[in-house]
């Protein structure tokens, strides 16, 4: 199973939602992954990237089952961590970590830093006594550049990145391999962004932590990731180390949300987009998804759906008409 | 040079609030030319969005203050203006568009509704006239079928379709300026693109000017002629893009920059501006950026510097501007 060294496999991983209430006749559900597949290497960073609502967010937090995926197949190592029972799935947790988007939200006010970032120590019995929870704590603390100090005042107390930094010392805190960061730095502002991103690549290369970065930003992305996969209406439309996909990208989708990206150089002329907008895919069509609103669409489009295949060199691509 | 449309002229506004004053904007200085597009940059907190505010005075008063400095539009101060006269220039000669569609379109009114109100209110022309004129604005910003989207309600229109009704409402009087506040950043990067596309081409036709306010200097590099970097309340640099984004004199607006990863670039550690933005209530002495500063010396830290002329009409305000590049 495990040849390539891969720490994470995910196979034909889907989530779907069905509409509850009493008077809901719609039985169909909102296919928010629909059957992705992907590997991540040991040290290796593999960015998640797509547009709101394309199930970035819902993928990353099955893969942690901190929502319940309805089927598929997740490997951890070796593990199939989806027929884990509670407590192996408990025992599990300290080596796959969350980082969020919001540290506004994802912080408990009533907590202390100590508290926040000590108590996954405490629950998982890795210190004793509250002398170690405190040394421990400061040494995490400094670690993600904040002060021991710190460690005795509240989340609110904080700034947006500083509070980004507890959030990211509670992931560290029990020395994860896997950390599945969602959004981490979108909250923040573009000099905190820069310092975020900063301590991430230091605590990579510090710690040998392997990442799934999920985020809406394609320049970030491309800063961060070895290998990138995007997204598009549950399903992963390319997937290629970064470079590659900058310099050839392949699908449609890609194409046009390289060229959306505002450039920083004047002189470079603005690329024309034509994706239309506005245009949903029913779930009774068939075929490829992006067909209603790609701009080489063409018959086969509209009955086959495309698969992810091999184009060369790892480059994987779903799409009839590969140009 | 022309006469500015809007100059805003040692603008100072004060929040006085029970933890303390809050010196939101502190003695700005800011031209809009006619038919052009200038970019107010800067992140949150700076200002950037009080400043635009107060443009249309809409700074709620108390508890903000206007503690100094004037606006004039066309020659006229809009802060001597009483309400009815004021009323008269918001969506008429000046109008405004923002962040988040959906919290600034009524939910219950179709968009049809809201856009003939704004017409019949300043145009005073009668409903059909003011429907008409609703359906070729919604035609003008490429909302497709406009006659039938007219009647639909503001939760129908995906996020990029309401940003648009937005550009067609505040745009349904041919306003002179149009003050636009974060317009694409709830959106998706390919929606963002349109959307930017679509007001410079207006911008163009028209020949309107724009006031864009935006923490994102990739946005404003796209259809800004001149750009205002905002920090701690103050104009840190303040010129053409060209000059700006070709020699960047102030380490701040580099700092943005280098901020933010470089696509062509071989990834290494981004050159981050170290430290917080500072607190409004308690800003440091002198130079307000002096804390992050890489460039910083000792007379940084006593007296705030003015803004130096670059060349031209570049300015920025550092006293080692000729070091920064």
């Amino acid at each position: 199973m495990n040849k390539n060294n891969f720490l994470l496999q995910v196979q034909d991983l889907k989530k779907y939602f069905y509409k509850e209430g009493l008077f809901s006749t719609d039985k169909k559900p909102i296919r928010a992954v629909d059957g992705i597949s992907f590997s991540i290497r040991k040290g290796e960073t593999l960015g998640l990237v797509g547009e709101s609502g394309c199930g970035k967010t819902t993928a990353g937090k099955s893969i942690l089952r901190l929502i319940e995926p309805t089927s598929g197949q997740i490997f951890y190592k070796d593990q199939d961590i989806l027929h884990l029972d509670r407590e192996a799935m408990r025992k599990l947790r300290p080596h796959m970590q969350f980082i969020f988007q919001d540290p506004y939200e994802s912080l408990n006010p009533r907590m202390k830093v100590e508290e926040i970032v000590g108590e996954g120590l405490e629950v998982h019995g890795m210190i004793q006594g509250h002398l170690e929870k405190t040394r421990k704590v400061s040494e995490i603390l400094e670690k993600v550049g904040l002060h021991p100090q710190d460690a005795f005042r509240y989340a609110h107390e904080f700034s947006g990145g500083q509070r980004q930094r507890i959030g990211i010392a509670r992931a560290i805190s029990l020395n994860p391999e896997l950390i599945v960061a969602d959004e981490p730095v979108s909250a923040l502002d573009v000099s905190i962004q820069a310092q975020i991103l900063n301590l991430l690549v230091d605590l990579r290369d510090q710690l040998g932590l392997t990442y799934l970065f999920i985020s809406h930003d394609l320049r970030i992305v491309k800063h961060i990731s070895d290998r990138i996969a995007v997204m598009y209406m549950g399903k992963i439309v390319e997937i290629a180390n970064g470079e590659d996909l900058f310099q050839r990208p392949l699908h449609p989708y890609t194409q046009v949300l390289l060229k959306a990206i505002p450039k920083l150089d004047l002189y470079q002329k603005r690329e024309e987009t034509f994706l239309k907008e506005g245009h949903r895919f029913s779930p009774s069509d068939r075929g490829c998804l992006f067909q209603p609103r790609c701009p080489h669409a063409r018959e086969r489009c509209q009955t086959e759906e495309p698969l992810l295949f091999d184009e060369g060199e790892d480059h994987l691509v779903a799409c009839h008409f590969v140009s | 040079m022309k006469s500015p449309l809007l100059e805003v002229r040692d603008l100072s506004i004060h929040f006085f609030t029970e933890e303390g004053v809050v010196r939101a904007v502190e003695n700005v200085s800011l031209e809009i030319y006619p038919s052009e597009i200038l970019g107010l940059v800067g992140e949150s907190g700076c200002g950037k969005s009080v400043t635009g505010l107060s443009l249309l005075r809409l700074i709620p008063i108390p508890p903000g203050q206007i503690v100094n400095g004037d606006i004039f539009f066309d020659g006229r101060s809009l802060l001597n203006l009483d309400e009815k006269e004021i009323q008269r220039v918001r969506g008429n000669d000046i109008s405004m568009i923002f962040q988040e569609p959906m919290t600034s379109l009524n939910p219950v009114f179709t968009i049809g509704d809201q856009i003939m109100e704004a017409i019949i209110l300043h145009q005073e022309l009668d409903k059909t006239a003011a429907r008409k004129r609703a359906i070729e604005m919604l035609d003008r910003v490429k909302i497709p079928s406009p006659d039938k989207m007219i009647n639909s309600y503001p939760h129908q229109l995906s996020g990029g379709m309401r940003q648009r009704a937005m550009i067609a409402m505040a745009l349904s009087c041919q306003p002179k300026l149009l003050i636009a506040d974060e317009p694409t950043t709830a959106l998706d990067v390919t929606i963002q693109a349109q959307v930017l596309q679509l007001l410079e081409e207006i911008q163009r036709e028209m020949g309107m000017s724009v006031l864009l306010i935006t923490h994102d200097l990739g946005v404003v590099a796209e259809i800004a002629d001149r750009v205002a970097v905002m920090y701690a309340g103050r104009v840190l640099e303040y010129g053409p893009i060209k000059a700006i984004f070709g020699k960047m004199r102030n380490p701040y607006t580099r700092g943005l920059m280098h901020s933010i990863p470089q696509l062509t670039e071989k990834k290494t550690r981004l050159n981050a501006i170290s430290g917080q933005v500072p607190d409004p209530m308690n800003l440091p002495a002198g130079c307000k950026f002096h804390p992050r500063c890489d460039l910083m010396i000792e007379d940084c830290k006593h007296e705030e510097p003015p803004l130096f002329q670059v060349n031209g009409d570049h300015f920025s305000r550092c006293i080692r501007w000729k070091e920064c590049c």
